[in-house]
């Protein structure tokens, strides 16, 4: 179960990621079109706008994972191991009240959407149900995977498996976001640098 | 009311909730407590405009930008580059750690991404030549700030978007302060290293014949750095456009460096989305409490207390400036700005500041707040990477360069021109 929501979750992120490019090539391609011929391929402004509203949903639960929605732990370093549990589970709770409450506000822009057949204000008229569709699809499963980590932590819980929180929804120390930081940095082969 | 919202905020925030639920349901709770009809109906549509929001494009694909320019490999070449240039100054080093953040920082809008790697590159050096390591990690950590302030910068994106002021604006006005702002550190080191010679390590000896040499390792940054702002300042693009722009030279340079290979992209994607999911989700939700806090009046209230102090706007800036230095000593400083900047940018426009000005003197308070203890991330990232002796170390490195950036806010308050240059 947990790697099929970890596999899920960077699989939504990688996609992401694929849409964040395909916002480059078209950005890029609209740019040098424009320059030469004073023309346009089209609202790539407005589709960039859907690209992206997708790409960030279907990324939230990988960052999550990844332990990146930022929590500030000033207080949290300084608690006893006990207490952090604790806290990690209001914050995951608070995190999954929050994300559900987004869920429903959004879905109901997006049936709205449906319902009255709603196109943007613009030369594309895009029928707005499509883009708002996969950005609440983002969102809904971003909302699973909260769900299905708060199961998982009253289970550990319960089990008395503290590690398993500790290594899911703990915050990062300051080591491991340097750790994390250093993965993705290249510095170059360094010949020069004594 | 004031008190009730500051209260809450801070307290779940302290409790270590994540930053973008705080935010969230503190507009919840805002709105359930003082509003008359319930403001939480147009979540929904404040999320999609947020979400679809043409100028929060260019987030990610900066993030995107940055994140190439890290796993192209050019640091340690423009390192060195940078080190024969300016290594012959009294601080030696120290002044190639300024200057290669400066223009590090001109590719990256990230300031912990720009100390973690120039921290790579410049630490071993520092030992091997002698030089004070508190000094020389000060400069790394300070150094490192100017990513934010140094266009692009996503910290002034979101500014842009919080108080819909020109991206494009604020990026050229920010260009003057932050060299300025390079250049004020790499005085501080001067004046410290002609009291106390001992600091400055052994004096290199560069000649003309290794500047040229190793020129080629600024190109890099150079070419992309004017591949976004000359196409924006040209007009040829907006801001999110030279952000793709840039990004496509970024794979350029990754490309023939031989660096972008399938796997490199499947990571550089993943992090990227990561931090964009990260700071997305905090904007949606400070989004929503600002239409919240605007709908129960906090952003007049704030404004009327202000006026009853009967204090004049100068000393009310003061206050705000005080206010966020002794913030951004606790708090991570993205929250921090995120949190702050839809009450205040107001209330400061209202006293007859210039929001632009503003945005470029917050990112200097912002930045400040990366260095200063307890919590500041760059810190953090400097002794990361160190490994030995105590964060105490870098702490003490940094205290000059935080006095530096007193000396920058007295110079934006006494000469604001200096932040509006770009009309």
């Amino acid at each position: 179960m947990q790697r099929f929501v970890s596999n899920t979750s960077k699989a939504c992120a990688l996609l992401g990621g694929g849409l964040l490019l395909l916002i480059v090539c078209l950005t890029v391609l609209e740019v040098i079109v424009r320059r030469i011929t004073a023309g346009s391929i089209g609202p790539v402004d407005e589709i960039s706008g859907y690209l992206f509203a997708a790409s960030l949903t279907l990324s939230l639960g990988y960052a999550f994972e990844q332990r990146a929605h930022i929590r500030i732990d000033i207080l949290y370093a300084r608690m006893p191991a006990a207490v952090r549990i604790v806290a990690d589970l209001v914050a995951l709770a608070a995190m999954t009240v929050f994300a559900t409450f987004l869920l429903v506000r959004v879905w109901s822009v997006f049936a709205t959407s449906l319902e009255a057949g709603s196109r943007s204000n613009s030369t594309l008229g895009m029928p707005l149900a499509i883009p708002q569709g996969i950005w609440v699809a983002g969102l809904a499963i971003f909302t699973a995977i909260l769900l299905y980590y708060v199961c998982a932590s009253i289970g550990s819980v319960a089990t008395g498996r503290r590690s398993w929180i500790a290594a899911h929804i703990s915050p990062p120390d300051t080591n491991e976001v340097v750790t994390t930081e250093m993965e993705n940095v290249s510095i170059g082969k360094g010949a020069d640098v004594q | 009311m004031i008190y009730v919202t500051l209260i809450l905020m801070l307290g779940l925030m302290v409790a270590s909730i994540s930053v973008a639920a705080v935010l969230g349901l503190l507009g919840l709770a805002l709105d359930q407590l003082y509003s008359f009809f319930p403001l939480n109906r147009a979540l929904g549509e404040l999320a999609w405009s947020t979400s679809t929001e043409s100028t929060m494009v260019a987030i990610p694909l900066f993030i995107l930008l940055g994140q190439l320019m890290l796993r192209s490999g050019m640091a340690a070449d423009m390192y060195s580059s940078m080190r024969s240039w300016l290594g012959w100054l009294p601080g030696g080093l120290m002044h190639a750690n300024i200057g290669a953040s400066a223009l590090f920082a001109a590719t990256s809008g990230s300031s912990v991404a720009t100390a973690a790697t120039l921290t790579t590159v410049a630490l071993p050096e520092a030992k091997a030549n002698g030089y004070n390591e508190r000094l020389f990690t000060g400069t790394l950590a300070a150094g490192g700030t100017l990513g934010i302030l140094i266009p692009p910068s996503i910290n002034l994106i979101l500014y842009a978007v919080m108080t819909d002021t020109s991206v494009t604006r604020l990026y050229l006005s920010a260009i003057v302060p932050g060299l300025i702002m390079a250049l004020l550190f790499s005085l501080t080191v001067i004046a410290i290293c002609i009291v106390r010679p001992g600091m400055g390590g052994r004096r290199m000896q560069t000649g003309w014949a290794d500047r040229i040499r190793t020129l080629p390792g600024l190109l890099p940054p150079v070419v992309v750095f004017v591949a976004i702002v000359g196409s924006i300042y040209g007009g040829l693009a907006t801001p999110t456009e030279s952000a793709a722009l840039g990004v496509a030279v970024s794979a350029a340079i990754c490309f023939w460096r031989r660096q972008l290979t399938l796997e490199i992209v499947r990571a550089v994607l993943l992090s990227t989305m990561e931090s964009t999911a990260m700071i997305m989700l905090i904007v949606i939700a400070a989004s929503f409490l600002n239409f919240v806090l605007s709908g129960i009046g906090i952003v007049s209230e704030v404004t009327s207390a202000l006026d009853a102090t009967g204090l004049s706007p100068l000393s009310v800036m003061l206050l705000i400036i005080g206010f966020y230095v002794v913030l951004g000593c606790v708090m991570e400083s993205l929250s921090l700005m995120i949190a702050t900047t839809p009450v205040f940018a107001p209330v400061v426009v209202g006293l007859g500041y210039d929001p632009i000005w503003f945005g470029v003197l917050l990112m200097i308070v912002i930045e400040m707040a990366l260095i200063t203890p307890p919590v500041g991330m760059n810190l953090y990232v400097v002794q990361g990477v160190r490994k030995r002796g105590s964060i105490i170390d870098v702490m003490i490195g940094c205290v000059p360069f935080i006095i530096s950036m007193f000396v920058m806010i007295v110079l934006l308050l006494a000469m604001p021109q200096i932040a509006l240059l770009a009309r």
